[in-house]
């Protein structure tokens, strides 16, 4: 039956030592008489408002106490008196609110995204630790990086160093495709991993030893989602799949977690290393870069050291002309990020300047919708001029006056940040979309990120808040109170620079997305030396394998199918890590190449051009071994080796091992993105042809894909028909460019409606005043054109301003964006003046929706006087 | 004289505890007056009363013993004060003498 102690010690401590036994006794004494007739809780409640009664009777050194009561009793005060001013200006408020709102959604969203991005990978317990190593050899005269390096790092690394607690290889083995209770099931992330696979990547053991599993031929661990999908259940250990095209079956060993969605490396079902051809794990040797290395290394161990002993230790194997290779350790939470640079990154990846560009334009977005209050608040001074003078003469202190405005700013903005949260709820099932995350708003709560959060908000508060917060408690009382007042006009300089500011940076913004659409628009249609449309790339292998020539026949009867070649993989993916070499002589100096194995068909199907020498003459597939391969190079080839094209025709060559003689030579073409140049190419008459291109007329696609589809399901009966456009394919290498030009676009088109939205704020404000001078005008004969002319010219002028600033601000930072691109565009002089017709056209369209409004309005109603 | 008028409510306790005499202590003054005057106050209000009613000089006051219940806290009794007798009269009288001075006819 006793209170809350901390209530009698509250007391206890704080009453005056003479009183504090008495009062507090009398109150227990009620307490108890009350514990009598009614609940603790009531009780409880009864005793909390008798121990506030008694706050006005706390020693002196206590009366912080009753002055923190007072404190809480001004903040009721100023957020009533928020709330009013906020019911009494709804136009106003409404506009605030929306800004900021709009603000405050796209600058919470990016930094979700930013968040995403830059969480990759870490969810690995001791990522830290964990490298992947990258291959630099040299390439072209400098060095390249990529991301494959040979089978022997791995194993090497692991022999070598202590520090190497575990070590993985990962080879892609690309699309497969088990048939499971007779049913033909596509896997398209099947990766052969090593046994320590798990120790690198550790994830969650869900049934079954997976470090078994993977130390057996021909066993599988399935991810979570893979046992979904091919068997519907996780309860699977110990099944046996059928791989197409293997005579064995495979066992599942065991299930595993999924790899968290923010994770480079998306796979879905492992398969131990030693199911591959037995000597691609017994022989380890420095040729044939094909795999992807992981290391995980004790903590602290030092990178610099190893790396420096490894060199060592390839020169020593390979020889002095292994002086320009080295490993390189990439932490697995960079590879998202900083992969840029690196060549065959398999994986789906960011780019860490769109980050910086990203958390740079929510902060511009934030900041327009910041002035958009402080120019609204600061415009709208006069009417609470009276007020501030008022509150001065009964005694409030300046810094009293400045902690009311910028409670007002808290308050308007959390009730922005509220609506903005729930804004974001709406908009993130399509932002994921878009960019291809899985965002969500629960990301909000995880660590950083509240920081983050409470960091905005503060920040926008206090931003939005402090400049009006500190002119208007700076009024004096005399000048306000004695009526010739007129605050509005001194601070209309400051508002104009925000307003110049604010259009400033969206045109910016404008400027930016128009070109970098243009650039992209460029991209896609560039001339790539090959013809790209119509054509379709289908994977083959199986029993259409075996019997190409036959099904490529049948496919050429076709009335829609043009031509049709095969090689080893579209060109959009040719892979690199041949190096050519003059002579038949082995150990010769080579030229570092990339390479395909095509048919004679290749040329006129791709409608490639002969530049001299001829397209294969009597075509043969070449065996390793004999001196009969044929080569094609292309003029950045034959430029390297020092030859003209003319020259280039008929000279020995060897191609890691191939030896065999130029026979013609064509045009450059694009084989990768128009970030890099066009390098050198050989196409040589090899094997390994399993890529099928089909050229479809024009104008008959769809009954050509249909024509194609029935060939390949009287042909196939194990592969499901699958293909892909070349031209789709090849605008997958732009992917990234692509959605940041869409974010670009609509958060480009947000920041220029919020700078918009504070120009309405301000014109109605402004008109509203000037409602007296319209009707004199009016009644003086000024027509609505001259009307809408005055009103408008005032927030034109900064407009005007704002575009001649920022135009050649963002001609340099595009022309810098641009320098990422080996083939771009040159920035033409009418995109800034697009940009500026956009901005200005937008501008006058808002003002003139209120200026003529003011100007038609009735001047009787203006010039009335009651 | 201006330190030694009474207002309302302190008029009030200081009757109260003239009314209770030997048994006016915190509790029992606040039931006597929500008793007669069937309004609720809060402990801090009566003993703001109390303090300021001692400091004028109009009550005095003695610590009871330690019971068992209340916390085994003593009360504290209070005594009107000689003077606190004085001011209570001079209210009463001032009062009378308005009430004499109503002519007959204002009552009619």
């Amino acid at each position: 039956m006793q209170p809350p102690k901390w209530m009698t010690d509250l007391l206890q401590w704080g009453l005056p030592s003479g009183k504090a036994e008495d009062i507090l006794g009398d109150l227990l004494e009620l307490y108890e008489e009350w514990r009598g007739e009614r609940s603790q809780g009531i009780s409880n409640w009864r005793f909390f408002l008798h121990t506030l009664s008694l706050l006005p009777l706390f020693s002196p050194q206590f009366s912080l106490f009753s002055r923190i009561l007072n404190q809480i009793a001004m903040f009721n005060h100023y957020l009533r008196i928020a709330w009013r001013q906020m019911q009494k200006h709804v136009r106003f408020s409404l506009i605030n609110i929306v800004g900021l709102t709009a603000g405050l959604a796209a600058g919470l969203l990016i930094l979700l995204y930013v968040q995403y991005e830059l969480s990759y990978d870490k969810s690995y317990p001791e990522h830290e630790q964990v490298y992947r190593v990258n291959f630099q050899v040299p390439y072209d005269g400098g060095t390249e990086v990529i991301a494959l390096t040979p089978n022997i790092v791995s194993p090497l690394m692991q022999r070598t160093f202590p520090e190497v607690q575990a070590g993985t290889r990962v080879y892609e083995g690309g699309r497969v495709i088990f048939r499971i209770e007779d049913e033909l099931i596509e896997e398209p992330a099947y990766f052969y991993v090593d046994s320590l696979f798990l120790d690198i990547f550790q994830l969650q053991t869900l049934s079954g030893d997976p470090d078994a599993a993977l130390r057996e031929p021909r066993s599988l661990v399935l991810t979570e989602s893979a046992a979904q999908r091919f068997f519907n259940s996780t309860d699977v250990v110990g099944k046996l799949v059928e791989r197409i095209n293997s005579k064995k079956p495979y066992k599942v060993g065991a299930v595993i977690q999924d790899p968290p969605a923010n994770s480079h490396f998306q796979f879905s079902t492992l398969v131990s290393f030693y199911t591959l051809r037995k000597t691609l794990y017994t022989d380890e040797h420095w040729g044939m870069a094909n795999y992807y290395t992981y290391l995980k290394l004790s903590p602290g161990a030092n990178l610099e050291a190893i790396s420096e002993e490894i060199k060592a230790k390839v020169v020593e194997q390979m020889g002095e002309q292994a002086r320009d290779i080295a490993l390189q350790f990439q932490p697995i939470s960079d590879i998202h990020l900083y992969s840029g640079h690196i060549i065959y990154n398999p994986f789906q990846a960011g780019d860490i300047t769109y980050v910086y560009l990203l958390t740079t334009v929510a902060f511009l977005i934030l900041l327009i919708a910041c002035i958009n209050y402080v120019n609204l608040t600061t415009a709208r001074s006069t009417q609470r001029a009276k007020e501030v003078g008022l509150r001065k003469v009964v005694g409030a202190q300046q810094g009293e006056l400045f902690v009311q405005f910028i409670i007002e700013a808290v308050f308007i903005t959390a009730i922005s940040f509220l609506l903005a949260l729930l804004v974001i709820q709406l908009v993130l099932p399509a932002f994921n979309a878009l960019t291809e995350r899985s965002l969500s708003l629960g990301m909000m709560q995880e660590g950083k990120m509240i920081w983050g959060a409470t960091l905005v908000f503060m920040l926008v508060a206090f931003i939005s808040g402090s400049y009006p917060a500190l002119s208007l408690s700076r009024f004096r009382p005399i000048q306000v109170l004695r009526g010739s007042f007129h605050g509005a006009s001194s601070g209309g300089w400051m508002r104009k620079g925000l307003v110049v500011f604010q259009f400033a940076v969206s045109i910016f913004l404008i400027i930016g997305t128009l070109i970098i659409v243009q650039q992209l628009n460029y991209l896609q249609s560039k001339s790539l030396g090959y013809d790209r449309e119509h054509v379709l790339s289908l994977p083959v292998s199986g029993s259409i394998d075996d019997n190409i020539q036959a099904f490529r026949d049948a496919l050429t009867q076709q009335p829609e199918v043009i031509a049709v070649s095969s090689c080893t993989e579209s060109p959009y993916q040719i892979e690199g890590g041949y190096s050519i070499q003059k002579g038949w002589r082995e150990g010769e100096e080579g030229l570092s190449v990339t390479a395909m194995a095509i048919d004679e068909a290749f040329v006129p199907t791709m409608k490639l051009r002969m530049v001299t020498g001829e397209n294969f003459p009597q075509f043969r597939v070449a065996k390793y071994g004999e001196p009969n391969w044929q080569f094609i190079l292309n003029e950045k080839a034959v430029e390297s080796m020092g030859w003209t094209s003319e020259e280039a025709i008929g000279q020995q060559v060897m191609l890691n091992g191939r030896a065999g003689m130029v026979k013609g030579v064509v045009n450059n073409f694009h084989i990768t993105s128009l970030h890099h140049e066009i390098g050198p190419l050989v196409l040589f008459n090899g094997p390994d042809l399993y890529t099928l291109m089909v050229r479809l007329a024009p104008g008959e696609v769809s009954q050509g894909i249909a024509a194609v589809e029935k060939t390949w399901d009287a042909w196939e009966k194990n592969e499901p028909f699958q293909y892909h456009f070349l031209d789709d394919q090849y605008h997958r290498l732009y992917q990234d460019e692509e959605k940041i030009s869409q974010i670009f676009t609509i958060f480009s088109i947000l920041a220029i409606l919020i700078a918009c939205l504070g120009l309405l704020g301000l014109i109605s404000y402004t008109t509203a005043q000037r409602t007296k001078e319209i009707g004199i005008r009016k009644v003086l004969g000024a027509s609505v054109g001259q009307l809408v002319l005055l009103l408008n010219r005032d927030f034109l002028i900064p407009v005007l301003v704002a575009i001649l600033l920022s135009t050649p601000l963002a001609w340099y930072a595009m022309n810098q964006w641009l320098d990422n691109f080996s083939y771009k565009i040159g920035i033409s002089t009418w995109i800034f003046f697009l940009a500026g017709a956009i901005c200005l056209l937008i501008s006058w369209i808002t003002v003139s929706f209120q200026s003529f409004q003011a100007a038609t309005a009735d001047p009787v109603e203006a010039l009335r006087d009651e | 004289m201006r330190g030694s008028r009474l207002g309302e409510f302190e008029e009030i306790v200081l009757l109260t505890v003239a009314v209770l005499f030997d048994e006016a202590y915190g509790i029992a003054v606040k039931k006597e007056i929500e008793a007669r005057l069937d309004r609720k106050i809060s402990v801090g209000a009566l003993h703001t009363a109390f303090n300021r009613l001692e400091k004028k000089g109009f009550l005095q006051s003695r610590l009871g013993e330690a019971t068992a219940s209340r916390g085994g806290k003593r009360k504290r009794y209070f005594q009107v004060t000689a003077s606190g007798f004085g001011a209570l009269k001079t209210v009463r009288q001032t009062r009378n003498e308005f009430w004499e001075a109503i002519p007959e006819i204002a009552f009619k």
